[in-house]
């Protein structure tokens, strides 16, 4: 699964999340609030039962918002599709 | 192809998002500023309009960042595959890349610290291509540290390579492009997406079928194809050569096990801190969707 779709997904059935409340860095989703990215861990973990870790994020002096916290994934789903 | 020559000096200002210049190649990238720049990579372009803007981009880097959509998790079997096992004489093959390593003094004179090109070749059909790496992408290898990469041994411009020419064949690629990635002791490529431009550029300047198709920012090809990366090692995997694929690593190969890999989004890196040479054969070019190795289809070869 690529980015933008899970992005897509997350904004559909998370209707209160706005598509600035979260970024992709390096394979991870980093949240500006760390109840929002709660929301998205149970979200995902409940529409694909996914193994979710959730840490805090290290902010880089070179950023220019604040981010709270990070999800990563270990068990994405195999992608039907070449790409 | 003149045309892309110029280009490549040719930067446009008004996408750069950094306002202070310290901030350039800043690991890791700002995650709005990459938003920002995939939102842009996003939008509907030609194929010939996809390479004018990348060429022009004050920041290739951030560019390629921002084109992965790679999340972490993924499966192994989406970042690299098996697609091909060839078997022909690579004991040959081996013994005549030694050779040639050993005249051009690839190990000995193992140095890639300057920006325009890193192939080792000195055909006068090398002038018809353009640079394969953008300026910025080595500024920000360079200031990490990353300053011996690998070499890059011309196959398909020259007729030094006839029986890897003839591997290139089996695979039925249009605009195939074959090169021996060879990596001396020491060598190290961080992490990166491709784009696949060298290729690619040459398809856009000569096919205007291509140059006008729809480019597609997920696959990064023109609607309707594929392009593809074959990898192909020639010898056995010695400890000590790493290969990545983000968490996910390819490891003791054997010559003629060729895989297809998620060029794209899955972001991968090599290091040779053994004490062999490691070459592999890169095989690039474009297939219809139709194509086996579009399919994942698996093939045995004989040579």
């Amino acid at each position: 699964m690529k980015y933008i779709k899970l992005k897509n997904t997350i904004l559909k059935k998370l209707p209160d999340l706005d598509k600035d409340d979260f970024h992709l860095l390096e394979g991870k989703l980093v949240f500006k609030n760390k109840d929002k990215s709660i929301q998205v861990k149970k979200l995902l973990e409940d529409l694909y039962s996914l193994d979710i870790v959730l840490t805090s994020t290290i902010n880089h002096p070179h950023w220019d918002n604040k981010y709270e916290s990070e999800l990563y994934f270990n068990n994405i789903p195999t992608e039907k599709t070449y790409a | 192809m003149n045309s892309h020559y110029k280009r490549i000096g040719a930067v446009d200002e008004s996408q750069n998002r950094y306002q202070d210049p310290s901030m350039l190649h800043e690991h890791p990238y700002d995650p709005a500023i990459l938003e920002e720049v995939r939102n842009d990579f996003l939008k509907k372009r030609t194929c010939k309009e996809f390479i004018d803007w990348i060429d022009s981009h004050p920041h290739y880097d951030v560019v390629a960042e921002a084109s992965s959509q790679y999340i972490r998790g993924t499966d192994v079997n989406d970042c690299f595959w098996p697609c091909a096992e060839i078997e022909t004489d690579w004991q040959a093959i081996n013994s005549h890349i030694a050779e040639y390593a050993k005249e051009e003094e690839l190990n000995t004179k193992f140095n890639t610290d300057y920006t325009e090109e890193w192939r080792i070749s000195n055909m006068t059909k090398q002038k018809s291509y353009v640079p394969f790496r953008h300026n910025s992408e080595l500024d920000n290898q360079h200031k990490h540290g990353f300053k011996k990469q690998y070499q890059l041994i011309e196959v398909t411009l020259t007729d030094t390579f006839l029986e890897i020419k003839a591997i290139e064949d089996l695979f039925d690629f249009h605009w195939a492009k074959t090169d021996i990635n060879y990596q001396p002791t020491s060598g190290q490529f961080p992490r990166h997406v491709d784009f696949l431009t060298t290729g690619f550029k040459r398809a856009v300047e000569f096919d205007s079928a291509i140059a006008n198709a729809e480019y597609d920012p997920v696959s990064k090809c023109p609607v309707g194809w594929k392009m593809v990366r074959i990898l192909i090692p020639s010898d056995n995997w010695a400890p000590g050569q790493l290969f990545s694929f983000e968490e996910h690593s390819w490891s003791n190969w054997r010559p003629g096990q060729a895989i297809n890999f998620s060029w794209a989004h899955c972001r991968h890196a090599t290091a040779n801190s053994g004490y062999s040479p490691r070459s592999i054969i890169k095989i690039t070019g474009l297939v219809k969707d139709s194509h086996w190795l579009v399919k994942k289809q698996f093939k045995k070869f004989t040579l």
